[in-house]
């Protein structure tokens, strides 16, 4: 009986893990990626200057304001980002007409204009895609990272059942042992970030919940339209929906409203502020506070009537206790509060995560390819899954690596720049499963690793002959994100180098194991 | 400095358990003959209350939320770092204890001095 449960689990953990594996892989790197999104986007954007959290909030809000007043002075709501961390390096304005026009821009306070830098979608696009994918409709990309999430949770869940030998093999990796190496760097890596991996997987669904369980929000307050907004009034608060008068009526200055803030919260705790109709009679400002720092995302806000710039409403951080339960969690997962270490420790995880994955694909391969040898059945799902897994475990870091490549190297001028980028990422990727496609194995595997490690060991290179934002640069002037990024692509060379000596061999070519396979017993 | 505190414990404390496990004590110590049944029930004990201290450590000096994140996150640290160094150093894994446990105290009376 007890023998069955563990098969059932162990086949279980086998196809939820295999059929979703290669967009969970997708997922898994972009995702540890967004947590340098605004590092990438930054190095992606070399003409922009050094982010500066150091500037007073009234100035930049003054001048925000101003921008404003002439780029949208019809819309319906305005939102300035202040810098105050590496969440938010760059003044950052957006507005929305009732036409649902949207604008957004970078300003500097120092010009008083939008920064000159390239289109790029910088590292913010591949933090959307850890969701959106790409090419696809929203809605269908989030059910298809969904379905892909849940499996991941009962491979996490099957695996931790069917891992026997748990506590004994806690720190047991047998390196050039074949399929026992293979299994033994799959339990480490899921072993011993398992908090994380567990964390990130169940607030990952709960972030869609209202998208995969719609009808839990309906039973309350029911399917139409009007239910709906009830719904977000009560979470997030009505001010937002608050009608235009249509009276046109000068604005108090946002500075003014800045400064009670600050004389309640003390300075540099501002970080976002909204106004709803502005220039109208019944206008609304929106002063966010930035949170203490703490896990909890959100903070106190402050709602002045925009026109007298009397105070009219406060919003604790915490209004419902279910509904700050959910930010936690999801704050756990976005990570934002993560100093530089702790967020390396996240990256960490991450990579770990991606790893998990990786090796999951290949152990199936592996032991696929070892039982295929002795009962002499090859089948054309080994060879299918073989292709995609070099296409994709090599693939998709190159595809990225042609992403930073595009970026330096598409003029400035080209229209859609930031699209071709993303095409040129997406064209790679494809043209590396046609690669792992035609190649034979052992040779496929060399050659993507050859190409990997030359990707990334070039781009600081190139990053000398297109920018002045290069290493030799970047290290004497203590100019951080850029020398991280380029020492980083080092690191990864080094990673795909090492890779490159002593990998294909283990992969492809599975000498006869001595080790007995482990569960021989049950087959998955 | 409250993380290389909260690490060095951390890495002390999975040490003393791996050292209770056969396969690592032989790798660790390798003159030894194995643990008397005692030794190893206390070299357990020793490692749980050590990891327990560590993450009071962590809720105390970090606070309740980034505590916990940080006290998993540093975990995960030192077991990968383990299962390389069982693996590819297993020598060095006493020494690089010892270090990572005087950086720890280092930090204490840094944090003291501060």
């Amino acid at each position: 009986m007890k023998d069955f449960f563990r098969q059932s689990m162990a086949w279980l953990h086998t196809w939820s893990g295999l059929v979703p594996g290669w967009i969970l892989y997708f997922v898994f790197l972009t995702g540890t990626l967004a947590y340098f999104d605004t590092e990438i986007d930054r190095w992606m954007k070399p003409e922009m200057p050094p982010a500066r959290f150091d500037l007073p909030a009234a100035l930049l809000v003054e001048v925000a304001q101003q921008r404003l007043v002439a780029q949208a002075p019809e819309a319906q709501r305005w939102f300035v980002g202040l810098p105050l961390d590496r969440n938010q390096p760059y003044l950052r304005l957006f507005w929305e007409t009732a036409d649902g026009e949207r604008g957004n821009e970078l300003l500097d306070p120092a010009t008083r204009a939008p920064y000159a830098a390239r289109e790029t979608g910088g590292g913010q696009l591949l933090y959307r895609m850890h969701w959106n994918l790409h090419y696809l409709p929203r809605d269908l990309a989030w059910w298809l990272v969904g379905a892909a999430t849940l499996g991941m949770f009962v491979a996490l869940i099957t695996g931790i059942v069917i891992h026997v030998k748990i506590f004994k093999d806690f720190f047991t990796f047998r390196p050039a042992k074949g399929q026992r190496s293979w299994l033994d760097a799959h339990n480490v890596l899921s072993v011993s970030a398992l908090p994380f991996h567990l964390m990130i997987t169940f607030t990952g669904l709960l972030f869609m919940a209202s998208t995969y369980m719609p009808l839990i929000v309906a039973a309350q307050y029911g399917t139409s339209k009007e239910g709906q907004r009830r719904f977000v009034q009560e979470m997030f608060g009505a001010t937002r929906e608050t009608p235009a008068a249509g009276v046109a009526q000068p604005g108090v200055a946002l500075a003014q409203l800045l400064a009670s803030a600050e004389a309640r919260w003390g300075g540099g705790m501002v970080d976002s502020i909204e106004v709803i109709n502005p220039g109208d009679a019944n206008a609304r400002v929106i002063i966010h506070h930035g949170g203490d720092g703490g896990v909890l995302r959100s903070g106190e806000s402050l709602t002045f009537h925009g026109a007298s710039g009397g105070l009219l409403d406060t919003r604790a951080a915490v209004t419902s206790t279910p509904k700050a339960v959910r930010d936690v969690l999801l704050g756990l997962h976005e990570g934002l509060f993560a100093g530089p270490l702790l967020r390396w420790i996240y990256v960490f995880s991450g990579l770990a995560g991606t790893a998990m994955i990786a090796t999951g694909l290949v152990l199936w391969v592996v032991k696929r390819r070892q039982r295929a040898a002795k009962s002499g059945v090859g089948g054309r799902g080994l060879a299918l899954v073989e292709r995609i897994n070099i296409g994709t475990v090599i693939g998709l870091p190159v595809a990225i690596g042609a992403y930073f490549w595009a970026n330096r190297l598409l003029p400035a001028e080209l229209p859609g720049r930031g699209d071709w980028e993303v095409h040129a990422m997406f064209l790679t990727w494809l043209a590396l499963l046609a690669h792992a496609a035609l190649r034979p194995v052992a040779h496929a595997w060399t050659e993507q690793f050859a190409i990997a490690t030359l990707i990334f060991a070039l781009l600081p290179l190139l990053n000398v002959l297109t920018t002045d934002r290069h290493l030799l640069r970047s290290l004497p002037a203590g100019d951080w994100i850029f020398a991280g990024f380029d020492l980083a692509m080092l690191a990864i060379a080094a990673g795909f180098f090492w890779g490159l000596c002593r990998l294909p061999r283990r992969i492809a070519a599975t000498p006869a194991s001595d080790v007995p396979e482990p569960l021989a017993e049950l087959r998955s | 400095m409250a993380m290389l505190l909260i690490f060095g414990l951390v890495l002390t404390g999975l040490v003393a358990l791996a050292i209770a496990m056969p396969r690592h004590q032989r790798q660790l110590l390798p003159a030894r003959p194995p643990l008397t049944v005692a030794l190893a029930l206390a070299c357990r004990i020793g490692g749980a209350l050590l990891l327990l201290f560590s993450l009071l450590v962590a809720l105390r000096a970090l606070g309740g939320g980034i505590g916990a994140v940080a006290w998993f996150g540093l975990l995960t640290v030192a077991i990968a770092l383990l299962a390389l160094l069982f693996a590819y150093a297993p020598r060095k894994v006493l020494a690089i204890t010892v270090i990572a446990l005087l950086a720890a105290l280092a930090a204490i009376w840094v944090g003291w001095a501060a």
